[in-house]
């Protein structure tokens, strides 16, 4: 079964902050007594997302092969699926893909069907998620690098950083 | 002693010189099958004292503390009476039933030390300091006893990642932690070999590099253990926090002019802290809807969608309906099929989007089309500091209230925890740094960066490794010592999952009212709904019956039966978290239970352990002898308890007393 992933690991850099550990930075924490208590971020899938939107917007792919990953969902949450923010974020993958060839009906066609399945609870094929995945992991080092290689240090910090990127 | 322990059972204690009066506990035992024990004493008169006085006859307190919070240790449990130099504890237990052990501890408040003897009960006596039998000392660890001596108000501690206990227990209870000893003996393998080659060669740098190697392993050992200890204190920090609002709660409540102010400030704050939560919601629906955010985003979705609306993308044409004309004699053409064009329909077929894949494409031209744009995003987005600013304040104008008011206990606990949250959060920021922060070769030699210290170890090892021509066992140990750290992972996994199962079995029986399940217990408890959703949190009732359900689950993995003492057994708890939580006791706890109550506790919880029991339960009742206790002692007197068996404190083992007795006069 096809999944959403997060990185969980470096290989080659101890330093790396996983996304696990930059989740736990971020997600609703109803015993903290820190900004998190008030986070709307309560499924790892919103970071997955957020990560992707700054991919997508800054045309960052990460095909770095050195990651390990660990899971996350096999589907959209429904969070995202019933505020259309599933239908938006597939859209401009779909967009940044065809952008190249408008005017050619055939080439499109053919790119949707590469990277869509309708059997799929993540609506995508194994090649559009792989791909998927390349442009989210892309924009968590972007967003990485705005922090300095580290978790942000409040909720604040990190919607902050997030809108500095998809201005 | 060889003989195999496999049960301890408490069977009494002896206080002399606390702050709890001098009085001797017996906790009856008759044919060895009488398991249960409730011990009732009012708040304030001892129960966590006593709680930590039995959880440090088994584990050396000088070994977890160093002088000074010993120091500070002694002051919390000393007597009052400035004319008592010492203080002795001493727990009685049994083996197997049979082998009677006493351990006394020691308290020297002039010196502000603690030691221990042990008197063994199989005939070989006295003997200074604290001797267990190695079959009990082997599962002995400050985790272990904080489970089985635990104070269920820190229930909150089994559902925190940094306190990592759940991991080491299960560890210790199910002997993984032998691959542990194995993994350190290939350690030494290596280092003997290193040796051994060391004297065969010639490189004068390579003992100052050993040398060097140990000095920052035993550096970054000190920091592992200052870790345990911040984590420790976080923990107490906390508990202490919770504690002084509940006093500054109780006190303002009595004060119609405080309460004024503070309800004021209350009410801003939680104004400010909506504020930001509902900034927060509409950032992230912002983030959600990147049409309203961006207009190059807008502009680039509605080109697509355009784009495809004027190219009619997707055509409702499904792959049934090639598969059709591959199959039939004629194409649409009229022309005679021939398997040259079959395999070209079969190849082009795909130029054309699948009918299903209008049920993707369509909602997403839909969502385009139809967007609604939020007003005025980037303003929230630039406000989320200001937000976070104005919370700050209304957070400081609500701790200043206490800070001004002219109440001297007030502005005391207020005062308190102020300093307490500071030093908690510079806790907090200590772990978090340490931990967190990455790599840096300019790192000065004390650092406390995990990472630093972790990768100057490697290097050095390294470059031990080659100087004295260990690279090829180097790696050979190194790789046996993953496959150790692997097996332990599936291991403990494997254990993990079975015990995950066997609470989840009882959930409908405990929360019969909102089901919650566990869903992991690696290194903290974490929650799930039925339908396997994340539960971020839980009502401190239903935290605490699942960590029931986890400690004696645990308990259960061990071969060695050992007691469950538990303070404040169901505070928190309602009616039926209380009747289930005895039911479950009895069904699932197979060793001694030792359960520390208030005189409100009792309710729904004792009385069903009477019940279910069949009364075959100690129902012991401690307090103080003083004017404000006149009642109770009258109470005693009249339930025939010998009230003059101790001079500064009544114990009472009689059934109805226990549960006549409450420490309120009014009541």
């Amino acid at each position: 079964m096809q999944r959403f992933h997060f990185i969980s690991k470096h290989k080659n850099d101890d330093n790396f902050i996983d996304m696990n550990k930059f989740w736990d930075s971020i997600k609703k924490n109803n015993l903290s007594n820190s900004q998190n208590l008030f986070s709307p971020f309560s499924d790892k899938l919103d970071l997955f997302y957020i990560c992707l939107l700054v991919g997508l917007k800054n045309e960052i792919k990460d095909q770095d092969q050195n990651y390990e990953v660990s899971d996350i969902t096999d589907k959209w949450t429904l969070n995202l699926k019933n505020s259309k923010a599933s239908d938006f974020i597939i859209g401009l993958y779909l967009s940044k893909l065809t952008k190249n060839n408008e005017e050619d009906k055939a080439k499109i066609n053919t790119q949707l069907n590469t990277v869509l399945d309708h059997n799929s609870d993540t609506k995508l094929s194994e090649y559009g998620l792989k791909e998927l995945h390349e442009y989210a992991f892309g924009g968590y080092n972007k967003i990485l690098e705005e922090l300095d290689g580290n978790i942000p240090s409040t909720i604040v910090k990190f919607f902050d950083t997030v809108h500095k990127l998809l201005k | 002693m060889s003989e195999k322990i496999q049960e301890l059972k408490i069977v009494g204690w002896e206080y002399k010189g606390f702050k709890v009066p001098d009085v001797t506990i017996n906790i009856e035992d008759p044919d060895n099958k009488r398991n249960f024990t409730l011990y009732q004493m009012l708040s304030g008169e001892g129960k966590t004292t006593t709680l930590n006085l039995l959880r440090n006859s088994f584990y050396d307190i000088n070994n977890r503390l160093n002088k000074s919070d010993i120091k500070n240790y002694i002051e919390e449990v000393k007597s009052d009476n400035p004319g008592i130099n010492e203080g002795l504890f001493e727990v009685r237990f049994k083996l197997n039933n049979e082998i009677n052990y006493r351990v006394n501890i020691l308290f020297d408040y002039i010196n502000d030390e603690i030691n221990y003897s042990t008197f063994k009960g199989d005939g070989s006596g006295y003997e200074e300091g604290l001797m267990l039998p190695d079959s009990i000392k082997q599962f002995i660890t400050p985790e272990f006893l904080n489970i089985t001596f635990f104070d269920l108000e820190l229930t909150e501690s089994l559902y925190e990642a940094d306190k990592q206990q759940t991991n080491k227990i299960i560890k210790k209870l199910c002997k993984l932690d032998y691959l542990d000893q194995i993994s350190n003996s290939l350690e030494s393998f290596i280092k003997q070999f290193r040796k051994k080659n060391q004297g065969r060669l010639r490189d004068n740098e390579l003992e100052k590099i050993e040398s060097n190697l140990e000095k920052i392993k035993k550096h970054y050992e000190d920091v592992i253990k200052k870790a345990e200890k911040q984590k420790e204190k976080k923990s107490n920090l906390i508990k202490k926090i919770n504690d002084i609002e509940k006093k500054l709660e109780a006190i303002t409540n009595e004060k119609s002019d405080i309460k004024n102010q503070i309800n004021y400030a209350k009410e801003n704050l939680d104004n400010k802290n909506e504020a930001l939560r509902e900034a927060f919601e509409i950032a992230f629906n912002g983030l959600k809807n990147p049409m309203s955010l961006n207009y190059n985003l807008k502009s680039e979705l509605e080109k697509f969608e355009n784009n495809l609306t004027k190219k009619r993308i997707p055509k409702g044409v499904g792959e049934a309906f090639f598969d059709e004309i591959i199959e039939s004699k004629e194409c649409l053409c009229g022309h005679q099929m021939t398997p040259e064009m079959q395999a070209n329909i079969k190849d082009n077929k795909k130029l054309y989007l699948d009918e299903e894949n209008i049920a993707i494409v369509n909602p997403i031209k839909t969502a385009i089309k139809g967007y609604e744009n939020i007003e005025n995003i980037d303003d929230v987005f630039q406000n989320l500091i200001k937000y976070e600013r104005e919370t700050k304040i209304a957070k400081n104008e609500f701790d200043q209230i206490y800070e001004n008011t002219d109440d001297e206990t007030l502005k005391k606990l207020a005062n308190d925890k102020a300093n307490s949250t500071l030093e908690l959060q510079e806790i907090e920021n200590w772990l978090k740094n340490i931990y967190n922060k990455p790599y840096n070769p300019q790192d000065p030699p004390n650092t406390e960066s995990f990472k630093t210290l972790q990768r100057r170890i490697s290097d050095i090892e390294e470059d031990i490794n080659k100087r004295s021509k260990a690279v090829t066992e180097s790696k050979k140990i190194n790789k046996l010592k993953q496959w150790i750290t692997e097996i332990q992972k599936d291991s403990l996994d494997k254990i993990s999952e079975k015990i995950i199962e066997d609470i989840n079995k009882e959930v409908k029986r405990v929360l019969p009212l909102e089901e919650i399940y566990v869903e992991s217990i690696k290194n903290k408890i974490t929650l799930i709904t039925p339908d396997g959703k994340k539960r971020s949190g839980a009502s401190r009732g239903q935290m605490a019956r699942i960590a029931y359900l986890f400690l004696i689950n645990l308990l259960n993995k061990s071969n060695l039966k050992f007691p469950l003492v538990v303070d404040s057994p169901v505070t928190a708890l309602d009616a039926i978290g209380r009747s289930e939580i005895a039911k479950g006791l009895i069904k699932d706890h197979s060793g001694q239970y030792i359960g520390f109550v208030f005189d409100v506790e009792k309710e729904q919880f004792a009385e069903i352990l009477q019940k279910e029991l069949n009364n075959n339960i100690n129902l012991i009742t401690v307090f103080n002898k003083s004017e404000a206790s006149q009642h109770m002692i009258d109470l005693a007197d009249k339930y025939k308890i010998d009230i003059y068996e101790f001079e500064a404190g009544v114990v009472a083992y009689d059934h109805e007393f226990f549960n006549s007795f409450i420490g309120s006069k009014n009541q």
